[in-house]
């Protein structure tokens, strides 16, 4: 008998340069859900555009629980680590992530997060100030766009600076793709044991700081216990760094891909938020799909999702959803684009990004003023990708000026 | 026209706020959301609609 099974492609595809794989746009064209199969063997759908994207992620009726029997793993490396780890809020589903989510949903308000604007803008000044003293050429993702957000992620939760590279060579480790799942493991331990004695010592000493008020508003009147702040605390110093960090430099490198677009930049900084927009639109470095699993049978679109099958939403592909934004491979910041995807959807959608936002907006409104004759020193085709990790970035981002 | 909030389901991402910052703001406690202006104009239906569209959870609507 005819395995129809075997015609399934197996996924991930492979990414060619800044854009999202080629393989992903004909499946898009097509039906918009693609079965493919998995490391393991296992199948699950793709989801590739804009409108079934934002439906699965909005619908209670799939889990990202991923002890759920079928929940899709897009590696082994993640599928040990998943497995084994306790969940922080992003693989918890109703009620016990809705009760997290809203401990934190104060702290990244818009008027909250506007509020830091003067402490982001001081930060970026002094990152700014560092390199351009010492001079090109520089490696502007080590030395430009990691210390940014790793500083103000520090400054939100009262996480010591001087411990970044602790923590960001963990992070690293853990939002692996490949590698050995123990040391993801390993390096989650570690730094969930850090931030443990981070909330002891804030319970002996408090400051004007998240971990603090965490301390104060939560745990001490019961509703939150300190393994639970530890899972919380150590998910927000790690999602809040790595993330931002790539799009800064992917959002460098397209602007100094094509000249103009940072001349214009600089000329108009009313464009940043076009600008931004447009770069977490194009870039959408979730590159892999938020995963989740059919809780029960569910149709979509003429599509029949079973009961324990996964589903991996491709944000990345969404974003290029040609039917929502017209000429997707085009990077445009002039182009008022429609709304993307890039920060998720549904009860999960990202936490952090009015923080990103900020952070992308003081950013690319001082670099053209502060360093107007930066350029890349590779060419664009001759960047380094980071091959092992689950957020797409660039290994390095070689510049000049 | 009039906006409705279901805060249910509202977990105080601030969509609405991002898309239509004369209608809504957020609870500084909860961060879910207020609604600042609850009568909306057929011209300022557009705007609404897109902070509508914009909210993760669907906790907002339109009724007549």
């Amino acid at each position: 008998m005819h395995d129809v099974e075997e015609d399934v492609p197996t996924f991930p595809f492979e990414r060619l340069g800044l854009e999202p794989p080629p393989a992903l746009g004909p499946f898009r064209a097509d039906k918009g859900f693609q079965k493919v199969r998995l490391w393991n063997g296992q199948t699950a759908w793709l989801v590739l555009r804009h409108e079934g994207v934002r439906a699965i992620l909005a619908d209670n009726r799939f889990s990202v629980d991923p002890l759920k029997p079928g929940f899709p793993n897009v590696s082994e490396t993640r599928a040990e680590l998943l497995l084994k780890e306790e969940p922080t809020l992003i693989r918890m589903d109703a009620p016990d992530h809705t009760r997290l989510r809203r401990m934190l949903a104060k702290e990244f308000t818009h008027s909250r997060i506007e509020s830091l604007r003067l402490a982001v803008q001081r930060i970026v000044d002094d990152v700014l100030d560092t390199v351009i003293e010492r001079g090109p050429p520089a490696d502007f993702y080590t030395d430009v766009s990691l210390p940014i957000p790793s500083n103000v992620i520090c400054h939100i939760l009262g996480v010591p600076y001087e411990d970044h590279e602790f923590f960001e060579e963990r992070g690293t480790k853990k939002l692996a793709y490949r590698g050995d799942p123990e040391e993801a493991l390993r390096a989650t331990a570690e730094v969930r044991a850090y931030i443990s004695d981070l909330i002891a010592r804030r319970e002996r000493e408090p400051r004007d700081d998240l971990v603090t008020r965490l301390i104060q508003d939560q745990i001490r009147p019961g509703n939150l216990s300190h393994e639970e702040a530890v899972r919380m605390c150590e998910f927000l110093l790690i999602a809040g760094h790595e993330t931002t960090a790539n799009m800064l430099s992917l959002g460098t490198a397209s602007l100094l891909r094509d000249r103009p677009q940072y001349e214009s930049l600089k000329a108009n900084p009313s464009l940043t938020s076009a600008a931004i927009e447009e770069m977490l639109r194009y870039h959408s470095i979730v590159q892999y799909g938020l995963a989740r699993v059919a809780t029960e049978d569910v149709e979509l679109e003429g599509c029949v999702i079973r009961k324990g099958e996964g589903v991996l939403s491709l944000v990345n592909s969404a974003n290029w959803d040609s039917s929502i934004h017209p000429n997707p491979e085009h990077f445009d910041i002039h182009k008022k684009r429609a709304m993307h995807v890039a920060f998720g959807f549904g009860v999960h959608q990202c936490l952090g990004q009015p923080l990103a936002r900020l952070e992308m907006d003081v950013f690319f409104r001082t670099l053209p003023c502060r360093m107007p004759k930066l350029e890349l020193a590779v060419r664009p085709e001759d960047l380094r990708f980071k091959e092992r990790a689950l957020v797409f970035g660039v290994e390095a981002l070689p510049v000049t000026w | 026209m009039k906006i409705v909030a279901d805060l249910e389901r509202c977990i105080g991402a601030g969509q609405c706020v991002a898309n239509a910052e004369r209608f809504f703001t957020q609870d500084e406690e909860t961060g879910q959301v207020v609604i600042q202006v609850p009568t909306v104009t057929e011209t300022e239906r557009e705007e609404v609609e897109m902070a509508i569209y914009a909210c993760p959870t669907r906790a907002l609507s339109l009724i007549q």
